[in-house]
């Protein structure tokens, strides 16, 4: 291969400006560690591309670094803290793959869920027995009292009967 | 669980405020070109910035010519660079908005300057140019290479 005719082709420059394709660009990076001229070449060519962005430089205002390093703070402050993640179940690790039989699936939705422990479950069982014994309670106690109600009213009756005799 | 950037932050603090210091006239010069416009060519700035810690490793190493590279994120970052055909390119009375700017382009004829501003600010790769310019992949490349003898007059 003629080096020197390769390095005038101008594929060097399409390369440093990233207008080359993915096969000129391995060629290229295959010729630079193979000769030095092209590698000599293509660091020639990104010292231009440098001094062209230099001549172009435009000063940014001093508020633009404040906003970087508001944002660095930001995250260094935050650093020491394990972050929230949603992960695929799959995903998740070995405290959760071991305490996941510990834990009901109560109500999924598309964005939200919650999860309660298994301890739960007996305290559920307990409202929900009382819940029915309350209910027998109370509507045995309606009935008696219904039946009280019709014993007072027949009494009063058979009393005022009694009087007008 | 600390991330790429928090760990980077912590050990080395000043590497972005180096980068900062060396690229970033340099990036924003390049940016403000590209969109034309200076507020959201800084933004655009702050935004690179914020991605280079967690992409340090492609800043670094052997044989990197850190500008370039950084002008590559930058390039992606914008969309010039990500594998896609472009669909705007710099012709005819385009081509003298860049010249104030850009004093190597005054020196150049409209056929560098078209090739080199499409390459260069566009993100517009040899084979496009090919095509829209309807001319051949060799002479694109040779009108490229002139216009880099002309950059390295300077």
């Amino acid at each position: 291969m003629n080096v020197q005719q390769y390095i005038e082709s101008g594929v060097l420059e399409a390369y440093v400006l990233g207008a080359a394709s993915e096969n000129e660009a391995e060629e290229l990076l295959l010729y630079k560690k193979r000769y030095p001229q092209v590698q000599n070449a293509l660091e020639e060519l990104e010292r231009d591309m440098e001094y062209v962005a230099e001549q172009m430089a435009v000063i940014p205002p001093p508020v633009t670094w404040s906003k970087i390093e508001a944002s660095i703070n930001e995250l260094t402050i935050t650093a020491d803290y394990e972050p929230l993640r949603l992960r695929p179940l799959e995903e998740r690790g070995d405290y959760y793959r071991t305490n996941r039989e510990n834990y009901i699936e109560v109500a999924e939705s598309e964005s939200t869920y919650i999860r309660v422990h298994k301890s739960w479950k007996w305290v559920f069982a307990a409202v929900f027995v009382l819940g029915k014994i309350f209910l027998g309670c109370a509507i045995y106690f309606y009935l008696e009292n219904r039946q009280a109600q019709q014993q007072i009213l027949d009494l009063k009756t058979e009393l005022r009967t009694h009087q007008t005799h | 669980m600390k991330t790429e950037r928090q760990i980077l932050i912590q050990h080395d603090p000043y590497i972005l405020n180096e980068l900062y210091e060396k690229y970033s006239g340099m990036l924003l010069g390049y940016i403000s070109e590209v969109v034309k416009d200076q507020k959201l060519a800084e933004q655009h700035l702050v935004s690179i910035y914020n991605y280079i810690p967690g992409h340090i490793n492609e800043l670094k190493g052997e044989g990197i010519n850190t500008w370039c590279q950084l002008q590559r994120i930058a390039k992606k970052h914008l969309g010039l660079y990500d594998g896609q055909p472009t669909n705007t390119s710099i012709s005819g009375h385009d081509l003298s908005n860049y010249k104030a700017c850009n004093r190597f382009l005054n020196l150049m004829t409209e056929e560098q300057k078209e090739v080199f501003c499409n390459v260069y600010y566009r993100g517009k790769t040899i084979a496009e140019l090919s095509k829209q310019l309807n001319r051949s992949e060799e002479s694109i490349r040779a009108l490229l290479k002139e216009a880099f003898v002309i950059i390295k007059k300077r």
